[in-house]
Parts: C-alpha cells; structure tokens; sequence
C-alpha cells in the first residue's frame, strides 16, 4: 500500500515536470524506465487530430507496441502503466498530428526520465 | 494570321507553358521529409469519419470562406496583449511556459533569431515545439501582435531534427508563399473568432504562422499570407 502511495507520488511529479512544456505548443516525448514507459504528444487544453504509437524494448528484445489510434485529444498518450520500473527498458515513439494536412511530427527514443533539461533550467 | 505566326504563337505559347511547369516542379522541393502525395496516400489510414470531417471542412472553407469551429485559441490569443506580456515578464523573467528572449530556449539548429522586422515591443514571446533531441529542441514558436489588430503564432519544425515528415494532398497544395507548397485555412466563429493559418515547407522545414483576429474579413486572410511571405523572406536558418 505504502509503495503503491509512493509510486503514484512519484508519477504525479513526474507529470508536473513534464507539463511545463505543451502548453503554448504542440510537444512529443518519450520516457522509459520512469515508473511507466510512455510516448506522448500533446498541447494543453487544445485539441487536435493526434496519433501515438510507442513501442517497448526490454534488454534490447522487442516487448510490445501500443498505439492509440487517431483521436481527437490535447494528449494522445501511449502509456504502459507501472511497467517501467528498474533499468534496462527503451522506448521508441512515434507521433502524427492532422491539422489541414497530416506531419509525422517527430520520432523520439528514451531510456530515462530526463526529456525535459533544455526547458526550465537554460 | 499567317501559318507562321500561328505556328510561332503556338511554340511560344508552349515555351511558357513548359517554363511555368518547370517553375512549379522546382518549386515543390519535394524530399524524404516533405511530400506531395495523390488524395489517397495523403488521407493514410486515417478513418473513414475523420476523412469526411476534413473533406467537409474542405468544402466549407471553399464555399463559406472558413471552416465552423467554436475553439476557444483565438480568444486566449487575442487575450496576449503585447502589454501584457511585457508587465508579466517585468514581473517574473522567468515564466514556465513561455519566455521573453529565445536565448533562453535550447535550440537545436541554429541561427533563427526571431523575425528580425519585428518591433521588440510587439514580441509577446517564445516556447519550444516539436521534441526535445540531445542538440536541443526541434522546433519554436514566436508569438507576436500584428500591425492588424491581431495576435499571431509563428511556428517553425525542423523535419530532419524531429526525424518527421509532411504531406500536401496534390489536389489542393498552393504555391503561394514565395512558390513553395503551402495550405491556407480560416477556422473559427462569429463568437469565438478567427484564426487565419498558413502553413507551408521549405527544405527540412515546416513552417506556420497563424493568426487572430475578433472578426472574419477576407482582407485579414491576404494580411497573413503576405505576412507569411515576408517571415518566408526574413528567414535564415541552418541545421
């Protein structure tokens, strides 16, 4: 029960930090080994035609793919929840947004958390 | 007319017909990044409801002028006052979602200084777009208030950076800015307000600049497009 409490903490911080980008524009992530392994695309409060697939790598073997599909969300979020705990996982993303016309908008790796240094702290 | 003259007309006719083709065919600076594709391949595997919505948005923008959308971006827009910011940053230089100075903002190409005809007090501010890569961010947006009454984004992505790609349908891409493809779009409502959007792509890049304003007028739209022209002109970036 207590680890439980602590992990959801840990995630709640984890989703401030990375909220301080997304919010004025569109922004695509990925994070492994960050409680959850995720890829998210996402612009706060405004939504838009957006698709998420991330794909789940454990000790370099191919574990699973999520995608969301097309939506109409501010967050398209691909996310295996609890599945990153420890070391050893990599993420690969890939985001779609349609707007007028369809851009593959960005490809993003991970083996950690830190996605966001270039933002608050420079 | 003699035969000659009419054949001279004729080859003429086709020079210029051959020349202008060729102009449009240098024009679409088509890459593995940027790509101008047949109605089918550009939809993909989009679903069959999110196809008519487009197809749909399509027609009204034709016959209407813009597209019916009770978004609420043009009033949070218009809601930047260049004043505003100002004071906002007079208090707090640092802001967490936005900033007053691109230095600020990790870039990874370089050489994008903002628009450079900008007066300093129209610049509301800059924040990153795209992904962040270990270079930096893949991509920026300026906000700034317009000499129309409006507030405008402008947005560039670095393709190449983002390891991303963008697609005009060949039925309806425009050449408008400076010869190169691009999309135009007016969304919005008589409530709400307008947002006049062009986008369009150049080498890796793709770029967008939109703008608000309370109000829909035709001269608003042509405003954008020439000043997405003159931003077109103003840039200089490398990777």
């Amino acid at each position: 029960m207590k680890i439980t409490k602590i992990s959801l903490s840990i995630c709640c911080i984890l989703s401030i930090c990375a909220a301080h980008s997304g919010f004025k524009f569109l922004t695509s992530h990925s994070r492994a080994n960050c409680i959850n392994n995720e890829s998210i695309t996402w612009w706060f409060e405004h939504s838009m035609t957006l698709r998420t697939r991330s794909t789940h790598y454990y000790n370099n073997k191919f574990k699973h793919t999520i995608d969301t599909g097309w939506q109409n969300t501010s967050r398209s979020a691909a996310v295996h929840w609890g599945e990153g705990h420890g070391t050893g996982w990599y993420v690969h993303g890939e985001h779609w947004v349609f707007t007028d016309r369809p851009t593959h908008w960005a490809t993003t790796d991970a083996t950690d958390c830190n996605i966001y240094d270039g933002w608050w702290d420079k | 007319m003699g035969n000659i003259m009419k054949n001279k007309v004729y080859f003429l006719s086709l020079g210029i017909s051959f020349l202008i083709g060729s102009v449009h065919a240098d024009s679409m600076q088509t890459n593995q990044h940027i790509k101008i594709v047949p109605p089918a391949e550009f939809y993909g595997d989009l679903p069959s409801d999110f196809k008519k919505k487009i197809e749909k948005e399509a027609r009204e923008l034709k016959q209407k002028g813009y597209i019916e959308d009770n978004s609420k971006y043009p009033k949070e827009l218009l809601g930047m006052a260049p004043n505003h910011a100002v004071r906002m940053y007079a208090a707090k230089k640092e802001n967490d979602d936005m900033k007053n100075d691109l230095v600020d903002i990790h870039m990874a190409f370089l050489n994008f200084n903002g628009i450079s005809f900008l007066p300093k007090n129209k610049i509301i501010g800059f924040a990153p777009t795209g992904t962040w890569i270990k270079s930096g961010w893949t991509g920026i947006g300026e906000i700034f208030a317009n000499d129309y009454g409006g507030i405008c984004t402008f947005t560039l992505l670095d393709l190449d950076l983002s390891g991303g790609s963008s697609s005009y349908n060949s039925d309806t891409v425009e050449y408008v800015i400076n010869n190169k493809p691009s999309m135009i779009s007016v969304r919005g409502n008589k409530k709400m307000g307008f947002i006049y959007s062009v986008g369009w792509s150049s080498g890796n890049i793709d770029y967008n600049l939109s703008c608000a304003n309370k109000l829909y007028n035709l001269s608003y739209k042509n405003r954008t497009i020439d000043l997405a022209r003159r931003i077109d002109n103003d840039l200089k970036i490398t990777g």
